[in-house]
């Protein structure tokens, strides 16, 4: 396994693995996602405090887990790049950040609309959690508009690679900051200790829906991440050896 | 028989050569001063407010505007060293570069900070504040302005090579600064309301340690990156 | 069909699922189209190069 990772790193074997798993994993994630999406429309019970309108989780509870997920790897791939220079660990951090971005966008859109009926309020300016993740959000677009701004590409690969490590700290303060202060928010029904609070029938189109994003998301990543490797790469000899032969 | 080379004998040097060159240019301090002044005393022109109200949100609006014009103070922690060719011959020195980031860094808060700090109990008294709370608010711009410092360092390093960078810089530092203006306008809130102050001016002050921590680390290697 | 629709808080609900698909539907198509206009400006490019060359 340590040899296939250490395969990864090379651009052209990372081009010809992504290419082959990115069918699968979209397939799979559309499925997975239709069933969580579908079951929790229309199958799961009504919840007895909240109504119909707890099936929000379904979309909320994985955009906002996508959006902590996306910034954790690129946190982790800035690591990499910075400490063991492997240039593909770049390519990956400039993939995620739009996909990222766009995730925790449609976190708060979809946890405004639940907030709307269940607490009466589109927004709380006093909530730690919904000010860390617009904070989230102002960190994805910052660091695409350090990229933008820098031409070089070496200099602008590991200058927001130091900007990524920097914001990397907002992540545990999102997730503990309904047990650190008192928030509107509710606490963890899933990662608790004692097993998830949360009723099976409930919970199955949950965890789908959460695993069916996730997948479509690694697909997402992996084209882009291809399609900036093949920008990168443009003038070396295995693309050039590729293309004429029809390969790709 | 020459001076040993020394930490502290460089961290001064550093210190006292930044000091040097922001006296030559007070405009680079008072520009700021001014900018804060002048938007604290637009605010109540534009929002009407009554008196009980101008109490209430002053605070908030106090740390804001100070924030923003610190803002525009980051710009010459490093851009005029680097306009020059100073930086790189600051770079190629045999004293660790974080120690020296850190003597900028201080400089820098010494020179647009403290000045912050000596005006704004005018501003309290505009938004007719008590003595004490203005003290309150004196203790958090302290922390503010200095954590502000250290993590605008980062910032300010990050965007060396880019023209007219105040914005990105102002872009890339807020979301990092919100946890401590939240704190900072929320403590001086409090105190007017009664409740104790000492756990926000806990949270700050561990803010400014952590940031001390690593920021001049931070912003020694972007330093670094930034200049091939 | 209409009784699926009666729910609680509709609009919300539907809303939410409907801004959700919106958004997975425009980072697809974002993906899929940014990396087609890469690979097809990088085979001009190339196939261009051995025009010339062959020329």
């Amino acid at each position: 396994m340590w040899i296939l990772l250490h395969k990864m790193a090379s651009p052209k074997y990372f081009y010809s693995i992504a290419s082959s798993l990115i069918p699968w994993l979209f397939i799979s994630g559309l499925l997975m996602m239709t069933y969580g999406m579908i079951n929790g429309l229309f199958y799961a019970p009504p919840d007895y405090q909240q109504g119909d309108a707890f099936r929000i989780i379904y979309v909320h509870v994985p955009a906002a887990y996508i959006s902590m997920m996306a910034y954790s790897l690129m946190a982790i791939a800035a690591f990499i790049a910075l400490i063991w220079r492997i240039k593909i660990a770049h390519a990956v951090i400039v993939s995620a950040a739009p996909l990222g971005a766009w995730f925790t966008f449609l976190a708060l859109l979809t946890g405004s609309l639940w907030g709307r009926p269940m607490w009466g309020t589109w927004w709380e300016w006093g909530d730690p959690r919904l000010t860390s993740e617009l904070l989230m959000l102002f960190l994805y677009l910052g660091y695409m508009a350090l990229r933008a701004s820098i031409p070089d590409v070496i200099k602008a690969d590991k200058l927001s690679a130091i900007l990524i490590l920097i914001g990397a700290i907002n992540i545990p303060v999102i997730h503990y900051s309904v047990e650190w202060w008192t928030s509107l928010h509710q606490g963890s029904t899933l990662l608790k200790s004692g097993g998830p609070s949360i009723a099976t029938s409930m919970l199955y189109p949950l965890i789908a829906s959460i695993i069916g994003l996730s997948l479509i998301f690694g697909s997402l990543l992996l084209i882009r991440t291809k399609a900036e490797v093949l920008n990168r790469e443009r003038h070396s000899r295995w693309i050039k050896e590729m293309i004429l032969k029809g390969e790709i | 028989m020459p001076k040993r080379l020394t930490l502290i004998r460089g961290f001064t040097a550093m210190f006292r050569r930044d000091l040097l060159q922001y006296k030559k240019r007070p405009s680079q301090i008072l520009n700021p001063l001014i900018f804060f002044i002048m938007i604290s005393a637009a605010f109540p022109f534009a929002v009407n407010t009554d008196q009980t109200q101008l109490v209430q949100i002053g605070p908030g609006i106090i740390w804001i505007m100070a924030i923003l014009s610190y803002l525009l103070t980051l710009h010459h922690l490093y851009n005029d060293d680097a306009e020059d060719g100073c930086l790189d011959y600051i770079m190629l020195s045999p004293q660790p570069l974080p120690l020296l980031v850190l003597a900028k860094i201080c400089a820098h808060w010494i020179s647009s900070g403290l000045p912050l700090i000596i005006i704004s109990p005018i501003i309290g008294i505009i938004y007719q504040m008590q003595v004490d709370t203005i003290l309150i608010m004196i203790a958090t711009l302290f922390f503010g302005t200095f954590a502000l410092s250290l993590v605008g360092s980062i910032g300010a390093s990050l965007t060396i090579s880019i023209d007219n960078s105040n914005i990105l810089v102002s872009l890339l530092v807020l979301p990092i600064m919100m946890p401590v203006l939240i704190f900072g306008a929320r403590t001086i809130e409090l105190y007017q309301s009664g409740a104790t102050t000492m756990s926000g001016m806990y949270f700050m002050s561990a803010y400014c340690m952590f940031a001390l921590s690593f920021s001049p680390f931070a912003s020694a290697a972007a330093l670094r990156i930034g200049a091939d | 069909m209409i009784e699926f629709l009666a729910i609680d808080y509709a609009f919300y609900v539907y809303g939410s699922f409907l801004s959700f698909i919106t958004v997975v539907i425009i980072c697809t198509n974002n993906a899929v189209r940014y990396h087609k206009k890469t690979l097809d400006h990088i085979k001009n490019t190339i196939h261009q190069m051995s025009k010339n060359n062959e020329a």
